[in-house]
């Protein structure tokens, strides 16, 4: 089948990058960018997670092949992140038809994991400069397991990007890239103890990596080895 | 659900209905944590503060029928705060009374120190901190920074520098034990009591994502005078109030932490099972799954509970349990996102909430990692026989 629009499906590697290097903030403006300028997209049902400048901004809404102006009707929801706005609206009966962004959660894919790269750094800095006994946690033989278990998931994700072509993955293909992405972003934040629960510190970017795949629906919420058999 | 016995089935009742009245401010707590405190009031917080106190100091623990209950064994509680969790979490840790202090000042305090710690607690409902934590040490007690440096005069008050973090109720609590070290070795540590409204104490908010009515704060101690009398265990033998009496405690505590997650688990579940109504047979097994994996932590933990219960060295199986209930609280608030499509996060909020809270349980009482090195250190031991009888055999 022939398909039209924008493929977003080779932007992931973009998208980590950018997460990777300035987080969850720059990423998000990057990808809804590669849309179209002014562009925001929405979720399935939806939704839209955006720093708050680029809602500001925002002169389009776009939800499939969709595209509307933002009016009166757009909510703003409480995420509870500082900087980030949810929106919600339903698509009216005058919207156009439009280009699709294809791939949009593929591309969402690159930028959780550059986020979960971006993580594990800070996780692996962090416990370089902590002891339990007289031992750096590091090097704890139950740390070390710890890490590598993520290291290993980030391999996995990141070689099934790879695979991907301009039109990304395909449905199923990225709903288990997505939840493997949630399980060892949770396996990551766990390095950090506490420090991860803190508002503002590094778990917040977890915290909003999942909102990211919950509304965009970009995969089930459950982690791999869930309760799916 | 694991059977109980006919006394904690009727705990467990009563818990059910002070935790059913909670339930209604969860969303309103988690937007201002000092909603705790106009909730004070009720039973689930108010009538509870009032027990975990030792039947000598207690003149009025909960009667039920012809049983009493104190709050202080772990099976008792396990079974209590199950029903607290499920109801919120966040609200449930921040009642007043003396959840986990009061273990410490039952196992080290003197007379005259039980005295002074509960009879303030039974006075008027009123929170305490259990401040061990540091930022640079999390709960490894070994490596506290936090000093307790005698003073010259033999009377003389000591005193008390260092920070201490991720401290419940901080900022609310009037009172509370503090850990620290006096030298060092194995005999080197001090819990103290301290009243929060002692010169050179402060504390800070630390916002959390989740559990935000628990008040999380950063205590500074600096140059906090402790006068000697409030030094816990300072009757006892330095062996008997050192670190091993320390762990003994932690170990008591811990299947009463364990099972919050069980609690959360329980909510997210109970939440799809009345929200969606009509299930799809893939949905209604993996809800199934769901509720075995509750089922099978929580007879876990109940198992964890009477093990220390019995011997309150026997640690390790709770250590199990609660690693496995914090990847519990976890696995199913995440799975039952599932049921409700995109934006569930943000179309139901207590949904959300309960996501967010089930991330503390990992935190509380030693992470997932610390809780392996125990069971890793337990199954050196041999306390994890594979042919072991039933974990649980008084349940069916």
């Amino acid at each position: 089948m022939t398909r039209t629009g924008t493929a977003l499906g080779a932007a992931w590697p973009e998208m980590l990058a950018v997460a990777h290097a300035s987080g969850w903030s720059a990423a998000l403006t990057a990808l809804h960018a590669a849309a179209g300028p002014g562009v925001v997209v929405l979720g399935p049902a939806g939704h839209a997670l955006v720093p708050d400048e680029v809602a500001e901004d925002a002169d389009r809404l776009r939800q499939g092949e969709w595209e509307w102006a933002p009016d009166d009707t757009v909510e703003h929801l409480n995420t509870g992140v500082p900087g980030l706005t949810a929106l919600r609206a339903r698509r009216p009966v005058n919207a156009v038809q439009v280009p699709e962004a294809r791939s949009w959660t593929t591309a969402l894919a690159g930028l959780r994991l550059g986020l979960s790269y971006r993580l594990l750094e800070g996780a692996l800095r962090y416990l370089d400069q902590r002891h339990t006994g007289d031992v750096v946690l590091l090097q704890h033989s139950v740390v070390k397991s710890a890490v590598a278990d993520v290291v290993m998931e980030q391999l996995q994700v990141r070689c099934a990007l790879e695979g991907a072509g301009p039109d990304g993955l395909d449905a199923p293909a990225v709903a288990d890239l997505h939840a493997q992405i949630t399980a060892l972003d949770r396996a990551g934040v766990r390095l950090l103890g506490a420090h991860g629960y803190v508002e503002g510190g590094p778990g917040t970017a977890v915290h909003v990596s999942e909102l990211l795949a919950d509304a965009y629906r970009a995969g089930s919420g459950s982690t791999p080895g869930g309760f799916d058999e | 659900m694991t059977e109980l016995d006919p006394r904690l089935a009727r705990l467990q009742a009563q818990a059910r209905e002070w935790a059913a009245e909670m339930r209604p401010y969860a969303l309103e707590v988690d937007a201002d944590p000092e909603a705790v405190t106009r909730v004070a009031h009720l039973p689930a917080l108010a009538r509870v503060a009032a027990l975990q106190i030792p039947p000598e100091f207690n003149p009025e623990p909960l009667v039920l029928g012809d049983q009493t209950y104190y709050l202080m064994s772990a099976s008792e509680r396990v079974v209590f705060f199950e029903e607290g969790a499920c109801a919120d979490l966040g609200t449930m840790l921040g009642s007043p009374g003396g959840p986990m202090s009061g273990v410490v000042v039952d196992a080290l305090g003197s007379q005259e120190q039980k005295e002074w710690f509960y009879g303030r607690l039974l006075a008027r409902p009123t929170w305490t901190f259990f401040a061990l934590s540091e930022p640079e040490h999390g709960s490894d007690a070994v490596n506290m920074a936090t000093r307790l440096t005698a003073s010259p005069d033999p009377d003389g008050p000591a005193r008390l520098n260092g920070v201490k973090r991720y401290v419940g109720n901080a900022g609310r609590a009037e009172f509370g034990v503090v850990f620290a070290r006096t030298g060092p070795g194995p005999l080197g540590f001090a819990a103290t009591l301290v009243d929060a409204s002692t010169p050179g104490f402060a504390t800070t908010p630390v916002r959390t994502i989740g559990v935000r009515g628990a008040g999380l704060g950063e205590i500074t101690l600096n140059d906090v005078e402790v006068a000697p009398d409030r030094v816990l265990g300072a009757h006892l033998r330095p062996s008997r109030r050192g670190m091993a009496a320390w762990l003994r405690t932690f170990n008591l505590l811990r299947p009463a932490v364990a099972v919050m997650g069980v609690g959360v688990a329980r909510a997210a579940y109970e939440y799809v099972l009345a929200e969606r109504r009509s299930l799809r047979v893939t949905e209604r097994l993996r809800l199934e799954r769901m509720e075995r994996a509750i089922a099978t932590t929580r007879r876990m933990l109940r198992a964890a509970a009477a093990a220390v219960d019995h011997d309150p060295s026997a640690g390790h199986l709770a250590s199990a349990a609660k690693a496995t209930s914090a990847r519990l609280a976890e696995r199913v608030t995440l799975a039952a996102l599932d049921f409700f499509g995109p934006g569930a996060r943000l179309e139901h909020p207590l949904l959300d909430k309960l996501v967010r809270d089930a991330g503390s349980v990992e935190y509380m009482e030693g992470t997932s990692n610390i809780q392996r090195l125990g069971v890793f250190g337990g199954l050196l031991r041999g306390a994890f026989p594979p042919l072991q009888a039933a974990l649980l055999p008084t349940e069916s």
